[in-house]
């Protein structure tokens, strides 16, 4: 919403010095509402001067081109112009030669097929006034006596465009007098309320009024004869072109003008139009299904019973708060109009503002729920308006149904309690004058304030609330800054994320990367990852066909990623730690805690399997798991390959899956070369993390080492041949060397164990060592037939 | 048994012999190898030592002295040599010139995404003031994402426009992490002090500054005597932490969330111009940290806690936010895409 700064002079004091506005408007912004952009209305309006059009002729050399002669001053100028506006005795902005627009482009006199042109009459647009760029500025005939001087003496304002989101439980803020109020409050400078006049000489009530009561709680009209519909005041046109509203004709005009004044919407029925000489009835119901109503926009809007009409007894007039009808529009033959001005329930009418998806200025004043009286002070300004300016002729009392009562708020705040909530103490007398200023009344006895609430505040329900009027108008800078003293409480440690960071740190030193990935997937990931997602959770309202389920697995965005890294990258490690989300019996789903790592190499020579175990291996010994831990061949997942994968089990359970990628997948993914997968479910090796160490004593006399070679059958598990080594005296065994190709045969592996002894009694003598090593040898000649020493 | 001077000659010919080996060797090896084959236990000399005990007293001694001085002499010149050849190789050694500009030998270390390091960095830093961490569903209720924080029915950003659903009005991704809030007051008793970092979901056209998908910290202290005054120095001690920075100030700017009240959006002098104003700050010399504010009466009322007993605050922020303002990064998408040309920027255990 955009507030003119000029408009609140009639309110209260604003600084004419340009920093002390700057200075005020910061305040404003960090004490009331923030803003979002600061416009110099009119800034860089030097170089234009008002001029008055004498002559047209028609150019002879093009069609669409005009030769104008302009007067400024006493000099007359031939300047050439292709707009169509233009008529003789216009009064407009021009620009001479070697002058500068505001977007910096300087103005050259040129020829324009063969006719000199010796400058340029401007557009609402090209003097960055408005967006307006149909044709030539009409500035009308309030500028007569102006001829010759500068634009931008008549043409300068600050203009400030606030969030009307930060204001949405501030109704009475969405209008230049609820703003001006802010400012006095915060400048402690006096606010000068409007002050407008009751009707004199009422005549009769004329108009019948039937009214939805939850919906409609204030329905004030009046009756508004001989009306002269015509192009509004130069002044006026000015105000809402400052603020970005459009100049319709001069009583369209006269409401939006007071919507932006008052913040009350208004609107203006031609009166013929709805009801044909008799006293008009007017009634606000519910809309029917499928009720159909040609809205200002002349778009046919379907309603159903979410939308309320204003409406006669044959027919709907316009939808309630939101736009009026075209049947009923007032156009240049209107003579007298129904003004309406009422409130409507904030509620019902956002439903149906969102039913036909059409927010208008009006539906979002009234979305935020308007003040009661607001409808009257509106309704009287836009009457003093039109009669001052000699638009009509009141010709019916105002008739004012009201449904809701008037309660007045009244809450009681202690001094205590401010300080309890602000932790600074204010004076009593200070609190009294800012509350004064946003308009309660406050009474003060041993320290307990009695504040009644004003009407238009109607977001203040509880004692924090006045709180808050008082801490931010005192200012929260005034709070001082101290180191806060804290005594430290009991210490709890979140084990999830303790232990997800120590993961990360773990991987991250074997050169894996952590990457954070969207937790919404869409089928044809899915798909390419060959996951079945029929059973994933759905999104009812996805933001794209990219982003439609909840994800079960980490795996196809992890696979994505990969896909994307390998046009730079031939060699690396990926690894996310994330929710997946599986449907359950409960309310909410299932969310389980996952890691999953890659590891992707282009070189096909290296074993990713291997590689990723290895770091799995890391992992596990420093988190610190002694549990036994084995790897079963196989999986379950079709995006991995049978035989090269493995569950992980734990104690029984399984914790996870180490996978190849299937070639399909990879293909579909377009990924080259060898890619494995660790999936780990995080609660599920928690139980199995320690943060002992159990210091096991070793021998002080010297470790024996000594290697053996084995050769086996490939048919054989690796560890189902150490399972049988076995030895007392045997500390400890590594495998430090695996061997396939020549000279073995092509279904044999050798391999190489480092056995390592220790006595604690002595030295091993050579022969007890021999003796030992020849055991472990025979127990496994017994068990497998296949298997060879050297 | 030798004749005594059959001996001597014998032992005399051991020692020429290896003097002169001794002499001529060039390495340490060597040295060892001449020890053992003159001093070893079943070797030449030591066999002709053991006779000495044969001999009478006096040519006991004789023989005794003059074998010590042999041994002597060849240990002796064993260690003299021994020493001449370590010195040799050190020199050698220290003759080799490396280039010292190559690149070192390294493993290949990874990185912690850059949100995470900037959670990670909050969590630390609220954890001394005992803060500790805590977590709720991604997938809420609404009562729980929104009509337990004050925001009823109607509030629009209950939209489905804002917010994604599961159920239609019922079951959905949370959009702020404040429901871990209401879980944590459910659960616990106050003193409440706790940081609460996780994903969010709003239904948002991806652009340089949206994703749909986002991360948010939240903070709560809940207890006795908690205010404003508390709120702003626990935060103004803490971002200069995170931003590693003694000058930031902070100021509150009055505001409106539903669930606290009084409300107010937290902005910190500019980290580029330091309050100056720039491009970043939009000249305002100022940025939009966080939002925050006292706890909603109606809120505590909500999850049983009677307002005029406990208060305290809480406050949320992006950290996404954060690691751009403190790094310079003009797209959020960056962070969901994971290219390791961005992930590598940010080098971090």
């Amino acid at each position: 919403m955009k507030i003119s700064i000029n408009r609140l002079k009639k309110y209260t004091k604003i600084p004419k010095d340009k920093k002390e506005l700057g200075i005020l408007l910061d305040k404003f912004a960090i004490q009331s509402v923030d803003i979002d952009n600061i416009i110099h209305y009119g800034k860089n309006l030097s170089d234009i001067y008002i001029g008055k059009i004498t002559k047209i002729e028609k150019h002879p050399n093009a069609d669409k081109l005009q030769i104008v002669n302009v007067t400024i001053k006493e000099k007359s100028l031939v300047i050439v112009t292709g707009a169509s506006n233009i008529y003789i005795g216009m009064i407009c902005p021009v620009i001479l030669d070697e002058g500068i627009l505001p977007n910096g482009t300087k103005i050259k006199s040129s020829e324009l097929r063969g006719v000199m042109s010796n400058g340029m009459l401007c557009s609402e647009k090209e003097l960055e006034l408005s967006d307006d760029h149909e044709g030539i500025m009409d500035l009308g005939d309030e500028y007569k006596d102006r001829i010759g001087e500068k634009l931008s003496k008549y043409i300068s304002d600050t203009i400030i465009d606030i969030d009307n989101k930060v204001i949405s439980n501030r109704t009475d803020l969405f209008s230049h007098i609820g703003i001006a109020r802010e400012f006095a409050a915060i400048q402690k400078e006096d606010f000068k309320n409007i002050s407008l006049n009751p009707i004199k000489n009422p005549i009769e009530d004329n108009i019948q009024i039937t009214l939805d009561d939850e919906f409609c709680t204030r329905y004030i009209a009046i009756i508004i004869k001989d009306i002269k519909i015509g192009k509004s005041p130069v002044w006026l046109k000015e105000e809402l072109r400052k603020i970005g509203i459009k100049s319709i004709n001069n009583i369209v005009d006269i409401t939006n003008y007071v919507m932006t004044e008052i913040g009350q919407p208004l609107h203006a029925f031609d009166l013929d139009k709805i009801s044909d000489g008799k006293n008009p009835h007017i009634i606000v119901r519910k809309a029917k299904n499928g009720e159909i109503i040609k809205t200002l926009d002349s778009k046919e809007r379907k309603l159903n019973e979410n939308n309320y009409l204003i409406a006669n007894e044959e027919k709907g007039l316009g939808i309630a708060g939101v736009m009026g009808g075209e049947d009923s529009e007032i156009d240049n033959n209107t003579k007298s109009i129904l003004l309406e001005s009422a409130i409507f329930n904030p509620i019902l009418i956002r439903k149906s503002s969102k039913q036909v998806n059409l927010r208008t200025e009006a539906s979002l004043r009234y979305e935020k729920g308007i003040p009661e009286h607001f409808a009257l002070q509106g309704i009287l300004l836009a009457i003093d308006m039109i009669q001052n300016l000699n638009y009509g002729k009141i010709d019916s009392n105002i008739t004012d149904i009201q449904r809701a009562s008037n309660t007045n708020i009244k809450i009681s705040l202690s001094e205590e309690r401010i300080y309890k909530i602000l932790g600074i103490k204010i004076s009593t007398e200070n609190i009294i004058d800012i509350l004064k200023r946003l308009d309660f009344k406050v009474s003060s006895e041993n320290n307990l304030l009695q504040i009644d609430i004003p009407p238009q505040r109607k977001d203040i329900k509880e004692d924090v609330d006045i709180i808050e009027e008082i801490g931010r108008i005192y200012g929260y800078d005034k709070i001082p800054e101290e180191n806060p003293i804290y005594e430290s409480s009991k210490i709890k440690r979140n084990i999830i994320y303790d232990t997800e960071l120590e993961i990360k740190k773990i991987l991250v030193s074997q050169s894996s990367y952590e990457i954070k990935t969207y937790s919404f997937i869409s089928k044809d990931l899915a798909r390419k990852s060959n996951i079945d997602i029929t059973n994933a959770i759905k999104i009812i309202n996805p933001l794209s066909e990219d982003f439609t389920h909840l994800r079960e697995t980490l795996v196809p965005s992890m696979l994505n990623t990969v896909a994307l890294n390998t046009k730079n990258s031939d060699n690396f490690s990926l690894f996310e730690i994330a929710n997946v989300y599986l449907r359950s019996e409960e309310e909410l789903p299932k969310e389980d805690l996952f890691l999953c790592v890659s590891k992707y190499s282009k070189n096909k020579k290296n074993d990713t399997f291997f590689e990723i175990k290895g770091i799995f291996t890391n992992l596990c010994e420093y988190l610190n798991i002694n549990e036994s831990i084995t790897f079963k061949k196989g999986t379950s997942k079709k995006y991995g390959v049978q035989k090269q994968s493995a569950e992980i089990i734990i104690n029984d359970n399984k914790i996870g899956d180490i996978i190849n990628i299937h070639p399909e997948v990879k293909e579909n993914f377009n990924i080259n070369g060898n890619l494995s997968i660790l999936l780990i479910n995080i609660n599920e090796i928690i139980p199995y993390i320690s943060d002992k160490f159990i210091y096991i004593k070793y021998s002080k006399y010297p470790e024996i080492v000594e290697d053996i070679n084995i050769t086996y059958n490939k048919n054989l598990v690796l560890d189902d041949i150490l399972v049988h080594i076995k030895d007392p005296a045997l500390k400890s065994f590594n495998i430090i060397d695996i061997y396939e190709g020549k000279p073995l045969k092509e279904d044999q592996i050798s391999i190489t164990i480092k056995l390592i002894f220790q006595n604690f009694e002595g030295t091993f003598k050579s022969e007890e060592i021999k003796n030992k090593i020849s055991s472990i040898k025979n127990t496994l000649k017994n068990e497998f037939k296949n298997i060879d020493f050297r | 048994m030798y004749d005594i001077n059959d001996l001597i000659d014998k032992i005399e010919l051991i020692r020429k012999d290896s003097l002169k080996k001794i002499q001529t060797s060039d390495n340490i090896e060597t040295l060892k190898k001449i020890y053992n084959s003159v001093f070893g236990k079943d070797k030449e000399l030591s066999l002709l030592l053991s006779e000495i005990r044969n001999y009478n007293i006096q040519d006991k001694k004789t023989l005794g002295e003059f074998s010590n001085k042999v041994k002597k002499e060849i240990t002796d010149k064993l260690f003299e040599k021994e020493t001449l050849l370590k010195k040799e190789l050190v020199n050698k050694e220290l003759l080799k010139t490396i280039d010292v500009t190559m690149p070192g030998i390294s493993n290949n270390i990874g990185s912690i995404h850059p949100i995470s390091q900037m959670i990670d960095k909050i969590v630390k830093t609220f954890e001394y003031f005992g803060f500790s961490v805590a977590s709720g569903p991604e997938i809420e209720t609404d009562w729980f994402c929104f009509q337990s924080l004050n925001l009823d029915i109607n509030h629009p950003a209950r939209d489905m426009q804002d917010t994604f659903y599961i159920k239609e009005n019922h079951i959905l991704p949370r959009t702020h992490t404040s429901s871990v809030q209401i879980r944590t007051m459910l659960s616990e008793k106050p003193p409440i002090r706790i940081i609460a970092p996780g994903r969010v979901y709003r239904n948002e056209n991806q652009d340089q500054r949206h994703t749909f998908m986002f991360y948010q910290f939240e903070g709560l202290v809940i207890d006795k005597t908690t205010n404003i005054k508390d709120l702003k120095n626990i935060l103004t001690t803490s971002l200069k932490n995170i931003f590693n920075n003694e000058k930031i100030e902070l100021r509150l700017r009055h505001s409106f969330f539903p669930y606290t009240e009084p409300s107010f959006e937290i902005d910190a002098t500019c980290l580029l111009c330091n309050g100056v104003g720039c491009r970043v700050c939009s000249n305002k010399g100022w940025i939009e940290l966080m939002g925050a504010g006292m706890i909603h009466p109606q809120v505590l009322r909500n999850v049983n806690i009677d307002p005029q007993e406990y208060q305290g605050f809480a406050f949320g922020g992006g950290p996404e936010r954060l690691v751009m303002v403190k790094n310079m990064i003009d797209d959020t998408r960056l962070f969901y895409e994971n290219d390791l040309r961005f992930l590598s920027q940010f080098k971090k255990i």
